[in-house]
């Protein structure tokens, strides 16, 4: 063998799996189309957001990159959903594009033990069984071999870009499909389907009036990495304007030169993420949409049109976009586009993110169907990990849904597939409450590092972190509200003889615990103060949801074999013994959520498996 | 979430025997600790608790909230592994009155019982290895049949206005939860304001009701229970036997010998009635008077309709028709009560004081007008249209009915009472049948409190979005499981959302 392993693609995902192989001692090979690419934001400037900004959090923790990248590419930050709730809430940067990539491929390039080549994978190597990979065949005909593939090919299988009438083959607008790939895999078997995304357009800055327009600064910068105490970056502003009844008219006018609405793409786009044409004809009764300026980098002069993602000819783009306030002059610089590309049903992955198909190749990234650059970072790296774990003969490492929003993405994928393109949201987590942001770290760094990815000073920053939350809560609960606190806050008043910690419980007593023991205020991060004070406020919210969701956990430890056969249980319906039968979940958690799956089957299951047990013990 | 038999065990209740009426019942408990929150019920908590299993106690299951004997039991006792389930058990045998059941199954679920899934003592049992292999086979059959069974049960039971109701009430919640969600899953910049939560308020107000419909639901699916009451040798022991005699479809006589009063289950005009005789009581002598006539006041104050029986013969001959002070009271206190002026067959008696029925137990004549008027108040408490019914029955028995004025006066008044009860549920003519669905409704009602509190403090809507996510799982275990895709899919359908 070549390598050990072989990383197919680049980009966000590709970067984490290569990175994490590469560290965990497996020598590897990156092929990517373009080392120029590497890293490569292909729609928004931006790194994080709700649910997003958890997976950055929890990458980070494991041992991942992505953190690290834009802690030192950002141009603003923000935490969103300030106002409605701690749990929920989450970071955002707006990146430089190019610093960001640039940082990226450089991470690459100097990891000890990876290979970059650039060629475009046309096909896979199989054992003669068909059963194991064991290399790959690229577009010049080499024929590179490895146990192990990670497959991150993005956008790029067999993909097609629209604008208007116009279409052609192409990955992203002015770089080459990978051709070849996404057709050998559906020869193989694999369940190829066709998915939809699109990119508004990018204009000039120096074109747009922004004195008609209001500035947004963000707020001070934060660090997603764990292993940074804090981010000071120059800030670049954004600028928000709106559609109007003239934009929605030009659209409506001209909609027939859309390829979404003349049939030509096959492919879903996602609902939540809707092109403005999408926008204007779903929701007619809305006047006017936001649309975000946002700035690509210090680098360069173009600015994202945030919110107007579309495909319709250049020459309705740039009209419609001049009857926005403050872009009456803008020049387009890159049109907007939509692409059209192959991806692989994730139900037919293990949630080591291994094919079931395939031994020894693991999927990752927009290929399994996701959106978003954190989505396909968190799947890369879980595929590095366990193509490693794969080549040292370990088990594979899998989260529980209840530990994780990687361990909720990967279980949806696995289990549920995908109807539209995967991004995060909160809500997919029956445990949102146990997940915030800033508990990531400890949910996942012991994980990290036992798999061997957080090297021993990150580890003995973690272990200080423990100590002083320990610390903070210690003396929060040896400190008793009095009478004379009483006097000073009213709020304080239901708690007198109780405990700071618990007063702090109350969502009525405000400020933060240096406020109750100002001694803490010097001693410690402000971070670590928050972190303990919410572990406080939600400890009893968390407990309630819990058991909404207590079903979930019970099930996850009912393993289901690989080899079940479905037939010897009498009773389930049929619809329900087909579709086990094609995704043959791994526990009875994930059986039961299986659509079509009933209760009833559930529990029926449940009984055999018990008695299987009970049998071999 | 709608428990499951996938969840960790808790400690479970239901009844074991068959319901309906019958001389004993048996209620059978399992789980962790249950054998101590037996004990808690039981006038002899200590010696449940010490038990090594496989005994037998005799005493009285206390509600610990008042002190009130519910009922004479025999408990019985197995410590886990010994016995069927494998887990600690307790088995209740108490009188067999659905009311009694039902009082005695609603202490266990105030004491920490989840009400048992169907067959989940037999799947317990099997958990626990104490079926074998081929029973085991047995019972994956069962397991199957009986949920499939209890799911057609559901939702027969949930066809027509309920479910509807319930449906709606649903994808109200679901839509504010989704409102809410939408804010949580997108930033401020995305999705801005707050959801509009008015409705919450209106719709906690409607299941509260629903909630509260639940005696009417009983009605039905156990019966009105008919009391007779009145001063000894009013003649209630006669009117009984006539009722047993005159209407043929009589379901069910109880020989009376294991309980205070007598009852009888008869059908009348298509509704089944409980008819309940509480004569002997005030006969009994010495101390258990005393708690004779207790007895007898509460099962008069449970009763669904009361009928009140004066002897008219008790003034003596050339006596004016004037009931007593005593009965004046009573009736003072009950004002829905149906009064009968008993013994018109003898010939001194004075014609009957306004608003009483005429009635000869003896010979039978005025019954059909007691029957009618018994008819028709029970109409009125199931389904609240009274009126038209004591109509035809006036012009039914004009002869019978020289005071049908009163009459309607006293029906006036009970369709009052009962117009308002159908006024609070909205009008509505759902209601629900089970202990186990008010459990639910008020689980739900609770959480919907529980959101419009934390939505009134700086709680936070990630918090409001928990009690939400309660409520409406609460409700979807009546009509079904909520499940997260379902929220977005309602977030995509109803909102212009995404950058």
């Amino acid at each position: 063998m070549d390598y050990e392993a072989i990383v197919i693609g680049g980009g966000h995902a590709g970067i984490e799996a290569a990175l994490a192989l590469a560290r965990l001692g497996r020598k590897t090979l990156l092929i990517t189309q373009n080392p120029d690419a590497i890293g490569r934001m292909s729609c928004n400037p931006s790194v994080g957001g709700l649910g997003k900004g958890n997976l950055v959090r929890e990458l980070d923790a494991l041992g991942g990159e992505m953190a690290k990248l834009i802690d030192a590419s950002m141009v603003q930050f923000r935490i969103l959903n300030r106002s409605r709730g701690p749990a929920v809430q989450a970071p955002r940067a707006q990146a430089d594009k190019q610093l960001y990539s640039g940082l990226a491929r450089k991470a690459v390039e100097s990891q000890g033990g990876l290979s970059i080549l650039m060629d475009t994978v046309v096909d896979l190597i199989a054992s003669a069984d068909g059963r194991r990979v064991e290399g790959v065949i690229t577009e010049r005909g080499s024929r590179i071999g490895a146990r192990a593939v990670v497959l991150c090919a993005g956008t790029f299988m067999e993909s097609r870009l629209f604008i208007g009438t116009w279409s052609e083959r192409g990955g992203r607008l002015g770089e080459a499909a990978a051709l070849g790939l996404g057709s050998a895999l559906m020869v193989r078997g694999f369940p190829v389907g066709r998915l939809k995304t699109g990119t508004p357009a990018r204009i000039k800055a120096a074109s747009i009036d922004f004195s008609r327009l209001e500035p947004d600064y963000g707020e001070g910068m934060e660090a997603f990495s764990f292993a940074n105490d804090r981010v000071d970056r120059p800030v670049m502003p954004c600028w928000i304007t709106w559609t109007n009844e003239e934009t929605h008219a030009v659209i409506r006018a001209n909609i027939g030169g859309s390829p979404l609405f003349s049939g030509k793409i096959v492919g879903r786009g996602p609902r939540y993420c809707p092109s403005i044409e999408d926008k204007v004809f779903r929701f007619p009764e809305r006047v006017r949409h936001q649309v975000f300026l946002e700035p690509e980098g210090a680098y360069t002069d173009e600015v994202y049109l945030n919110g107007i993602s579309t495909s319709l000819p250049e020459a309705v783009q740039e009209a419609f976009i001049h009857t926005m306030i403050g872009l009456e002059k803008a020049q387009v610089v890159r049109p907007g586009y939509a692409v059209e590309y192959d991806y692989v049903d994730p139900k037919a992955l293990s949630p080591s993110l291994e094919s079931r198909l395939m031994g020894g190749l693991f999927l990752a990234g927009q290929t399994n169907g996701t959106s978003g650059y954190e989505e396909a970072a968190v799947q890369g790296l879980l595929a590095g990990i366990n193509a490693a774990r794969f080549l040292g003969g370990e088990e594979a490492m899998t989260m529980p849904r209840s530990e994780a929003y990687i361990g909720v993405l990967v279980d949806d994928l696995t289990t549920l597939g995908v109807k539209e393109p995967y991004r995060m949201f909160t809500s997919r987590a029956e445990r949102r409450l146990s997940l915030r942001c800033d508990t990531a770290d400890r949910r996942l760094t012991p994980l990290g590092r036992a798999i061997g990815l957080v090297d021993g000073e990150r580890w003995s920053r973690f272990e200080r972190k423990l100590q002083g939350l320990d610390e903070i809560q210690a003396l929060l609960s040896a400190r008793r509200i009095s009478h004379a606190d009483a006097a000073q806050d009213s709020f304080l008043s239901p708690h007198v003889g109780e405990s700071a910690a618990d007063a702090l419980c109350d969502p009525n007593v405000g400020g933060g615990a240096a406020r109750l023991v100002p001694s803490l205020g010097g001693r410690f991060p402000e971070d670590w103060l928050e972190t303990v004070r919410l572990d406080l406020r939600y400890a009893g919210y968390a407990a309630r949801e819990a058991r909404v969701a207590a079903r979930f956990d019970r099930a996850e430890n009912l393993r289901i074999p690989v080899d079940f056969d479905y037939a010897l249980v009498e009773g389930l319906s049929a619809e329900a013994r087909e579709k086990l039968e094609a995704q043959r979940p791994r526990d009875l958690g994930q059986a039961a959520r299986i659509p079509g799956v009933r209760r009833a089957d559930a529990a029926l299951l449940m009984v055999v498996l018990l008695r299987a047990t009970r049998e071999k013990g | 979430m709608p428990r499951s038999y996938i969840d960790p065990p808790l400690p479970i209740v239901a009844l074991a025997s068959a319901p309906g009426e019958s001389a004993l019942a048996l209620i059978r408990a399992a789980g962790p600790a249950s054998i101590d929150l037996a004990a808690g019920l039981f006038s002899r908590p200590a010696a449940l608790r010490a038990s090594s299993g496989h005994r037998l106690f005799h005493g009285e299951l206390v509600d610990p909230r008042t002190g009130e004997a519910v009922d004479e039991v025999v408990v019985a006792v197995f410590r886990g592994p010994k016995s069927s389930t494998g887990e600690d058990q307790v088995e209740v045998s108490c009188h067999g009155s659905p009311a009694v059941v039902r009082r005695i199954l609603a202490l266990f679920e105030g004491a920490g019982f989840s009400p048992a899934l169907p067959g989940e003592f037999s799947f317990r049992a099997f958990v626990n290895g104490k079926t074998d292999l081929v029973r085991a086979e047995a019972m994956n059959e069962l397991v199957r049949s009986r949920s499939d069974a209890a799911r057609a049960d559901a939702l027969a039971r949930l066809e027509g206005g309920l479910s509807r109701r319930l449906a709606t009430a649903r994808s109200e919640l679901l839509g504010l939860l989704a409102e809410v969600e939408l804010r949580l899953d997108y930033g401020e910049d995305e999705a801005e304001g707050l959801p509009s939560l008015d409705r919450l308020s209106e719709l906690r107000r409607g299941l509260a009701d629903l909630a509260a419909s639940y005696a009417a639901g009983r009605r039905v699916s156990d019966g009105l229970s008919v009391v007779l009451a009145g001063p000894p040798n009013a003649g209630k022991s006669r009117l009984f036997n006539l009722f047993l005699k005159e209407e043929r479809s009589i379901v069910s006589p109880d020989p009376g010998t294991t309980r205070d009063w007598i009852e009888a289950e008869i059908e009348l005009d298509g509704r089944r009635l409980r008819l309940i005789d509480t004569a002997g009581l005030r006969q009994a002598s010495g101390s258990i008077e005393a708690e004779g006539v207790a007895r007898s006041g509460r099962v008069i104050a449970l009763s669904d309709i009361l009928v009140y029986l004066v002897d008219a013969s008790a003034g003596g001959p050339g006596s004016t028709g004037v009931p007593t002070a005593e009965d004046l009271d009573f009736l003072a206190d009950h004002p829905g009560a149906i009064c009968v002026w008993n013994k018109v067959d003898l010939s001194h008696v004075a014609s009957p004081p306004s608003g009483f029925l005429p009635l000869s137990a003896a010979t039978g004549a005025g019954f059909p007008g007691l029957a009618a008027a018994l008819a028709a108040a029970a109409s009125m408490l199931i389904d609240g249209e009274a009126s038209g019914k004591a109509d035809a029955v006036g012009d039914h028995n004009a002869a019978a009915w020289d005071r049908t004025g009163a009459m309607h006066e006293r029906t006036g008044a009970m369709h009052e009472r009962i117009g308002a009860m159908h006024e609070r549920s909205g009008a509505m003519h759902e209601r629900i049948a089970s202990e186990r669905q008010k459990l639910l409704l008020d689980r739900t009602v609770a959480a919907i409190d529980a959101a419009l509190g934390d939505l009134a403090s700086p709680a936070g809507l990630d918090v409001v979005a928990l009690d939400l996510r309660e409520a409406a799982e609460s409700l979807g275990e009546m009509t079904g499981e909520i499940s997260t895709p379902e929220i977005l899919e309602t977030i995509f359908s109803r909102f212009c959302v995404g950058k």
